[in-house]
């Protein structure tokens, strides 16, 4: 990608940013979804298998909502996330975030997504081992070509907002699980993306440290955060305030408009 | 970006520090074979040209190439006498008789290397005076038995320096001459084995270096055997932009004196034609070594890029992490090309250190075992060149392995265990 598309890119982002304060201040929802699939098709080819992943998904997730997409192994739940996290490409059908149209996107272009717009949280963690969780959290400001001072002021920011300030100079491998997806978290919220993907993020986790992450989770939420969670547990499902249930590749339930409670409903 | 990636090569290079120490090893011993090699050439180089600065631009060497040569072919005191007279271009001529002797005094007998040297001597190698004098017209023409000294000969025979008027025994070829010290000289050892050798003198430097003992021409001639037959004199040229013309008007007096020009008999050197044969020697060895070196560099760099190769694999997950939160290809690409570039740089440096040490080391290994007087020069071509090259070889190696870090698809890259 080019600078100057970059610098569109980011002009863009700005200005949607700046949007998004303003309609929360009047207490307004943005009409727009944040999350556009239409008709999306994905078909895996290993030799001589064909494995079809997703056979039509159509789904629009609003600004504010915490959705779960829940569904067995081999549902294609996980393939959902690997495109709505832009990590991989659709065979058909297209996807709006943040009404940019994904679709064609180039490799580089995909990557300036993922920086930008979408903040991951793995159930493996997935930090750097050998730097320490402030340059860990850092690091997306790296690649987002930020100067060193901003860095440690936003990351200290996204630290905070995690509860993890005192520790910002260890290392992964000297604190706990709980603390360690903390740090993720931060990670992922420091670029205040348009999307925050959490995948099984309590999966290598106690239940009592999975309530802890879910209840930053509410939190983030509560403040205006908008957040797909992976799961297939019930429980850690249930701190979303809509689900979305896959089973073979297709959408079998959607809470959407339905009993369940959240800024959904006004929809 | 790029003070980023190099940030981050360097604190992944860190984290495996014998593993790039070892990495590097092919680069470093390329490098410091090169190094190693061109100063020595260039001290050597610079050394020769010092010693050859004494004898001047000027001076050319006409020599008698024994291959070819006939009895009656040597040159003898009458052509020295013809050339002086006859030849317009030539300012002074010499042929000084050489030879290896013992000189004995109550205190012992030393090797002495005995000179019968003319006049003219004196314009070619200047006897630096420390005592005494040097010879007078009278006792170059009725051949006075007086002889000047250096310093070291007078210390060893005397036990002390200034020995004017004392008198000593000269030997050569098992004849005898008792004769007295008029002069003692600076000794001049180095820049006189140079002058000798190019004289083809044959004193045996395994056996020490002899003490220096001149007398005058016609002296020496008294003792040592010579048959008034020089295999080689030194010619000087009125100005240093004739000397090859002095060279050859020389040659063609001596072939018209013996009537041998079909066999070409005499040959000219001077300070540049020398100073050519010994560029050429060094620059023959300084291409070997480049070679060798050369393949060395590039089995360091195929090891570079095993390492590199390695380090993707072990770092497949890391880049799909990176991937994910927003490190485009090109980022990934420059990530462990910098790597790559910083192993092979960091390398050619340290090359370069060991090179110089193992050019002085070898400087002083040979000078202590009397070999050779070599102080290596390291000039800055051969530095920009080194990095240049180790850079070169960081790029060119490093590529594979960063493209294929760039192009892992991050969701394989985050699946790797």
């Amino acid at each position: 990608m080019t600078k100057m598309t970059k610098i569109l890119f980011r002009a863009k982002n700005e200005e949607k940013k700046n949007k998004a304060g303003e309609e929360n201040s009047e207490q307004s929802v943005n009409p727009n979804p944040v999350i556009a699939l239409r008709d999306v098709w994905k078909t895996y080819r290993t030799g001589a298998v064909q494995l079809t992943a997703l056979r039509g998904i159509s789904v629009q997730i609003f600004r504010g909502e915490f959705t779960a997409i829940m569904g067995p192994s081999g549902s294609g739940k996980s393939t959902m996330m690997n495109i709505l996290g832009c990590l991989d490409q659709m065979d058909s059908g297209s996807y709006f975030l943040n009404d940019t149209d994904i679709s064609n996107l180039s490799q580089n272009q995909l990557a300036f997504i993922r920086n930008q717009e979408i903040g991951f949280v793995f159930q493996s963690f997935n930090l750097l081992t050998k730097i320490t969780l402030q340059e860990n959290v850092e690091l997306p400001l790296v690649y987002a070509g930020l100067g060193r001072r901003e860095r440690a002021k936003r990351a200290a920011e996204a630290l905070e907002a995690v509860g993890l300030l005192s520790w910002a100079r260890h290392r992964p491998n000297e604190v706990s699980g709980g603390q360690i997806q903390r740090a993720a978290i931060a990670r992922a919220i420091v670029m205040r993306p348009a999307l925050l993907m959490a995948d099984e993020p309590t999966g290598n986790l106690d239940s009592r440290t999975s309530l802890d992450i879910m209840e930053v989770f509410s939190q983030l939420n509560k403040n205006g955060s908008t957040i797909v969670l992976i799961t297939h547990e019930k429980d850690i499902a249930s701190f979303a305030n809509r689900i979305v249930r896959v089973e073979d590749g297709e959408i079998v339930f959607d809470s959407f408009g339905r009993d369940a409670p959240g800024p959904g409903k006004n929809h | 970006m790029l003070l980023e990636s190099i940030k981050m090569a360097l604190s992944s290079l860190m984290a495996n520090k014998m593993r790039a120490l070892l990495t590097m090893l092919g680069i470093i011993v390329g490098i410091a074979s090169v190094i190693t090699i061109v100063s020595l050439g260039e001290g050597g180089k610079n050394e020769v040209l010092g010693q050859f600065e004494q004898i001047g631009a000027s001076t050319v060497i006409i020599q008698v190439r024994s291959s070819q040569a006939q009895a009656g072919d040597y040159i003898n005191q009458n052509d020295v006498d013809a050339i002086r007279t006859r030849i317009d271009s030539v300012k002074h001529v010499t042929a000084p008789l050489q030879s290896i002797g013992h000189a004995s005094t109550e205190m012992g007998r030393r090797r002495i290397y005995l000179s019968g040297i003319d006049p003219d001597f004196n314009e070619f190698s200047p006897i630096e005076i420390v005592y005494g004098r040097l010879f007078t017209e009278i006792e170059y023409l009725d051949a006075f038995p007086v002889v000047i000294i250096d310093r070291a000969g007078a210390q060893a025979l005397f036990g002390r320096e200034n020995i004017i008027g004392e008198r000593l025994t000269v030997e050569s070829s098992g004849r005898l001459l008792r004769a007295t010290v008029v002069g003692v000289c600076e000794s001049v050892a180095t820049q006189f084995s140079a002058f000798a050798s190019s004289f083809g003198g044959d004193f045996d430097e395994s056996r020490g270096m002899p003490f220096f003992v001149y007398s005058p021409f016609t002296t020496a001639g008294t003792i040592i055997e010579s048959n008034n037959r020089f295999s080689s004199i030194n010619v000087m040229a009125v100005e240093p932009e004739r000397v090859d013309e002095a060279g050859a008007s020389v040659i063609r007096l001596l072939e018209m004196r013996r009537g041998n020009s079909e066999r070409s008999v005499y040959r000219s050197q001077n300070l540049a034609s020398i100073l050519d044969q010994i560029n050429n020697v060094i620059n023959i060895m300084t291409w070997f070594i480049s070679t060798v070196a050369g393949i060395s560099l590039v089995v360091g760099g195929i090891g570079v890029m095993n390492i590199m190769l390695v380090s993707v694999t072990e770092r497949t997950r890391e880049i799909g992490i990176r991937k994910a939160i927003g490190a485009t290809n090109t980022d990934i690409l420059l990530q462990f090309m910098t790597e790559s570039v910083i192993l092979t740089l960091f390398g050619g440096l340290l090359g370069i250190l060991a090179g110089l040490g193992l050019a002085f080391g070898i400087s002083a290994a040979a000078e202590s075992l009397g070999v050779a007087q070599i102080t290596p020069i390291l000039s800055w071509q051969a530095v920009v060149i080194a990095v240049a090259f180790s850079t070169a070889v960081g790029l060119f190696f490093g590529i594979y392995p960063a493209r294929k870090a760039a192009h892992l698809h991050p969701i394989d890259a985050l699946r790797h265990q």
